[in-house]
């Protein structure tokens, strides 16, 4: 026996592979809604991998640093050093600000960090590790900055020394690493005229500016421009130590959160993604009901227009079995070309879109579970068209 | 084939609907067909002959009569055949008013689908078709695509495939309805060609005046009746 | 049986085509699965690790400040008559700068010298008693002299002799009272004359003058102000004592040292570097910036230099040669541990080492961990972990706009 779904998509490849190249184009976008929800929970485990911590030590009753403004001063890490446990602690800020570069504004995280410790890139892609203590960045190539590029942060200019790949914020924006003093600079002090404004007020309040303690005013403006907050310390949890145990011992500070990996994933999954999950699912749902619909009418057109040979066949005696078979097989033939046409545009795509989209194997093999399901069910409706011919509509038609 | 009779029915009724609307195609139509032998089904349209093709084809259930193929009884007040559609498949071969082949098989492959429905390997079933192809003089349009063939090529092939399973009988609906009286009278002498080689009945419908003489024999149908005349059974040259 | 060439051409052609099609699909397909996504092979560029130098240096902000600078005030309270420089001019030494308002002060130096004036007459008065008391002392000393010896040859009477006697000795005390009163005129007037000094000196203290030569940086205070004891009315410089007070990390300040040459970059001129040398480290740190501090002196003064302005300093260590070096960007973490991907016989290796100096370019010195010629990843699409598949490219992303 001749598979007849077989001839007839060789008989009119040109117009099936059509067909399954615009079903792909569909499949692929759908593919693609998965990588972005994919993206972001990466995006947001990234994050955290790439800080090097094991524990983020925020201001207490804050889901920060990322899901909340958190600020603590910078003195802290001192104690928590002196924890049992802690291998490195270091202070880090985190602010997302418009980086300029020459006329143009890129939005970026930008990060304080020290040196050798929890909260540098983890790795490069191009240049060298930032060596002076002022004024040099290490930026994300999601920027577009290349390096020896001047950039502008606020009030000083930052050369870029060295590149770094996929180290972007949990929403996507990607990272500028400066040194840490630079960035609570960048961070906490305000621009130069609110700060004449601020010394001009102090000036004219008599109690700040006493004319019988010289170098008073000049003290009290001081330190007011002074600034010595971060938004977090990251720990680096000692081997044989467990994260867990570490943290409930900072937390008995009284004014200081602390959360291990596992935890801090929670916040920004369940937290920061949760709404945009939830839009993503919904569009996922959507995109299939609408793929199973268009499928469903190619494949009933595709019958409709062999009406007249279905009624031959039945009357010379093939039976229903035969036909449904013939039918089905077309369906999934073409959500076979589909899912491999929308798993290849999807690959080729996805690097042009401006977050992060991960196209996960398991997502590919479900995908294709569904496709094949989908083209299964959306082929019933032109199965059953087909069993329902008179096959006696051939003669005398 | 017993009995010398290929396909013979007795007082065979058709009625559609119920009660005071309806309507009977066909009343207590007797016929007899011998193997080899071509006979013609004429009358007007309206007459019932479409009913008469169709309960012949066993895709009407007809209301009342006999039916037997070949000596055995598939119709007596109800099918006593369970799988019609095998009977199709392998007792009857159909001849429409177009080829409709399958556009998508090539002329070999149209002819041997009917073969390979009935489980014959595909080798045997393309030689069997070739076999026909050949015989029928379109063997050098075998792997034609059906878009490529002439209307007379096409009707040949569908001829061979109304052949290929060695059918007993062979009905054939309105055959040169679209054709010039050449070619019309050309079907006609393969007609009765294939009749004779492989000893098929052939019964065809038709209202076409230029292959009428060539009946030897000739059912008459008007308002459900038939009624049996002698052709004038005119040589095809 | 003939069969038609071309027939069988076209349904070739039509198999042939949809094959080429299909086959295109898979090559495509099993491409994008290997090449792209979690299955593909990171992408890594290499390097090997060599003997070289390495010139290690500090890095530093800095402010430009003056070491020697004088807040020029005066020492009581007071209202500021005039101030007779600004901002920018150069003073000498000893040049009047301001003057503070002298009240009652000139009043009562005047008063003061009258009084002086009328003590030195009083004095000349004493002295006139005293010479007026030693004419007549003289004269009751002769008198009575000769009293006595017409006692002695019995012409005077005994009362008249005792009159004489007693004459001479009033005479001699009155003597000494008028000495007694010249001398406390004369105290008088060297008090007199020390309260007027006092009030010179007090009118002198109002005058404000430059201690050195040198620029005046601020006039705080204008003509009419009124200004307290140690409130600056100017300030002053020494431009040529201007150097740059350089902040340094206080975990990447080894090896900082008076002596060590410096290149100083100022705010306002960035493209040409001042040479200058360590002049002071200081001994107290800022422990709240976790900062040492350093003062650098400029080796040639830059003509244009303004207090207050930002320098960026380099400190060049003296460089380190025949190390083995590495880019640092190949220094990386894995947990605690500071250490180097190396690539050994088609696998990945971490090497724990341990860093040595390191230049400003970012070449490291290695002290121990690597040996020369081992092939060690610098730079790498992601996060490499011991199981990871690589694949040796030689740009990478960053290269690309």
């Amino acid at each position: 026996m001749i598979s007849l779904a077989g001839r007839d998509i060789l008989h009119s490849w040109g117009k099936f592979v059509l067909t399954g190249f615009g079903l792909g184009l569909l499949i692929g976008v759908t593919f693609t809604m998965a990588g972005v929800y994919r993206g972001m929970v990466d995006d947001a485990k990234v994050l955290l991998n790439n800080s090097g911590a094991d524990l983020w030590v925020v201001q207490k009753d804050t889901l920060g640093p990322y899901a909340e403004s958190s600020s603590i001063p910078d003195d802290l890490y001192r104690g928590i050093l002196g924890l049992s446990g802690v291998a490195q602690a270091a202070n880090v800020t985190y602010l997302t600000m418009q980086v300029r570069r020459g006329n143009a504004d890129v939005r970026a995280m930008v990060v304080g960090f020290e040196p050798g410790q929890p909260g540098e890139p983890g790795y490069l892609v191009a240049g060298r590790r930032i060596t002076r203590s002022h004024y040099e960045a290490v930026a994300d190539v999601k920027t577009h900055f290349a390096l020896g590029d001047l950039i502008r942060i606020r009030r000083h200019d930052y050369t870029v020394v060295g590149l770094t790949q996929r180290m972007v914020s949990s929403g996507g924006d990607p990272m500028v690493f400066i040194p840490l003093k630079d960035a609570q600079e960048a961070q906490f002090l305000k621009d130069n005229d609110a700060i004449v404004n601020s010394r001009a007020r102090t000036a004219v309040n008599p109690a700040l500016n006493r004319p019988g303690v010289p170098g008073l005013l000049d003290a009290i403006s001081a330190s007011q421009t002074s600034n010595h907050n971060v938004n977090a310390v990251l720990v680096r949890v000692a081997d044989g130590h467990a994260a867990e145990a570490v943290a409930q011992d900072i937390r008995r500070w009284k004014h200081l959160q602390a959360y291990t990996r596992e935890q801090m994933e929670d916040l920004l999954i369940a937290k920061l993604i949760a709404t945009a999950s939830k839009q993503i699912g919904m569009f996922l749902m959507i995109l299939t009901v609408v793929s199973a619909a268009i499928v469903a009418f190619i494949i009933y057109t595709m019958t409709l227009g062999k009406i007249r040979e279905i009624a031959v066949l039945k009357l010379i005696g093939t039976q229903n079995r035969t036909i449904a078979g013939m039918i089905l097989q077309q369906a999934l033939g073409l959500g076979l070309v589909g899912f491999v046409v929308g798993k290849i545009a999807a690959s080729i795509w996805a690097p042009a879109f401006p977050k992060y989209v991960l196209l996960e194997p398991a997502d590919a093999v479900a995908g294709f579970v569904i496709v094949m399901i989908v083209c299964v069910l959306a082929s019933t409706l032109a199965i059953r068209a087909a069993l329902k011919v008179d096959p006696g509509t051939a003669i005398g038609g | 084939m017993d009995n010398g009779v290929a396909i013979h029915i007795e007082g065979l009724s058709k009625r559609y609907g119920e009660g005071a609307s309806a309507i009977d195609a066909l009343k207590e139509v007797n016929m007899s067909v011998a193997p080899g032998e071509v006979v013609g089904l004429i009358g007007p349209s309206g007459s019932g002959k479409t009913t008469l093709l169709k309960c012949l084809g066993a895709v009407t259930e007809p209301t009342r009569g006999r039916m037997t193929l070949g000596g055995e009884v598939i119709y007596d007040n109800g099918w006593k055949i369970s799988d019609l559609r095998v009977l199709r498949r392998d007792r009857i071969g159909f001849i429409f008013q177009a080829p409709y082949l399958i556009p998508f098989l090539d002329a070999t492959d149209n002819v041997a689908l009917l073969p390979m429905l009935a489980g014959r390997p595909n080798t045997e079933a393309r030689a069997r078709a070739l076999e026909l192809l050949t015989a029928l003089e379109v063997a050098h349009r075998a792997q034609a695509e059906i878009s490529e063939l002439s209307g007379g090529e096409q009707q040949r092939i569908s001829i061979a495939r109304a052949l290929a399973n060695q059918p007993p009988v062979i009905l054939a609906d309105e055959p040169t309805a679209p054709l010039d009286s050449e070619r019309a009278l050309a079907v006609m002498r393969i007609l009765g060609q294939m009749a004779r080689q492989y000893q098929t009945a052939i019964i065809v419908v038709t209202h076409d005046e230029k292959i009428i003489p060539t009946f030897k024999r000739i059912y008459r149908i008007r308002d459900g009746r038939t009624v049996e005349e002698a052709g004038e059974g005119r040589e095809i040259t | 049986m003939t069969i038609s060439f071309m027939k069988i051409h076209l349904a070739l052609t039509r198999k042939v085509w949809f094959a080429v099609f299909g086959v295109a699909l898979l090559l495509a397909f099993g491409w994008v699965a290997t090449t792209s996504g979690p299955l593909a092979p990171i992408k890594v560029i290499v390097t090997q690790v060599v003997k070289g130098e390495v010139a290690p240096a500090l890095f530093g902000i800095g402010t430009v400040e003056a070491q020697r600078a004088y807040l020029i005030g005066p020492l009581v309270a007071g209202r500021v008559k005039r101030v007779l420089v600004d901002v920018g001019d150069t003073v000498k030494a000893g040049q009047l700068l301001a003057e503070m308002d002298p009240v009652d002060l000139d009043k009562r130096v005047a008063s003061t010298a009258a009084a002086v004036a009328r003590g030195r007459s009083a004095v000349a008065a004493a002295e006139a008693q005293v010479s007026d008391a030693k004419s007549h002392r003289e004269f009751a000393s002769v008198e009575a002299v000769r009293a006595l010896e017409l006692g002695r040859s019995g012409a005077n009477s005994q009362s008249e002799v005792d009159g004489k006697v007693q004459l001479r000795q009033s005479a001699d005390a009155q003597l000494a009272a008028a000495e007694a009163g010249l001398a406390a005129a004369r105290r008088d007037l060297s008090r007199l004359e020390a309260d007027l000094g006092g009030a010179e000196q007090q009118r002198e203290i109002l005058r404000l003058s430059a201690p050195v030569d040198g620029v005046v940086t601020a006039r705080d205070a204008e003509p009419g102000s009124t200004v307290v004891a140690g409130q600056a009315v100017l300030q002053l410089m020494d431009p040529a004592s201007v150097w740059v007070t350089v902040r340094l990390d206080q975990g990447r300040s080894a090896g900082l040292r008076v002596g060590l040459s410096a290149d100083i970059t100022l705010r306002s001129d960035s493209r040409k570097p001042f040479a200058g040398k360590v002049a002071r480290v200081e001994p107290i740190s800022d422990s709240v910036t976790e900062e040492r501090v350093a003062k650098v002196a400029f080796e040639h003064l830059p003509p244009d230099a303004s207090v207050g302005e930002m320098a960026d300093v380099t400190l060049r260590l003296p460089t380190v040669g025949d190390a083995l070096i590495v880019p640092n960007a190949s220094v990386r973490h894995r947990g605690v541990q500071v250490g180097v991907w190396v690539r050994a016989e088609g696998k990945l290796r971490f090497a724990p080492v341990k860093t040595g100096a390191e230049g400003l370019d970012g070449t490291t010195q290695i002290l121990e961990g690597l040996r020369v010629g081992e092939e060690v990843i610098v730079y790498s699409e992601r996060d490499l972990k011991d199981d990871s598949r690589i694949k040796v490219v030689t740009s990478l992303g960053g290269n690309e706009k």
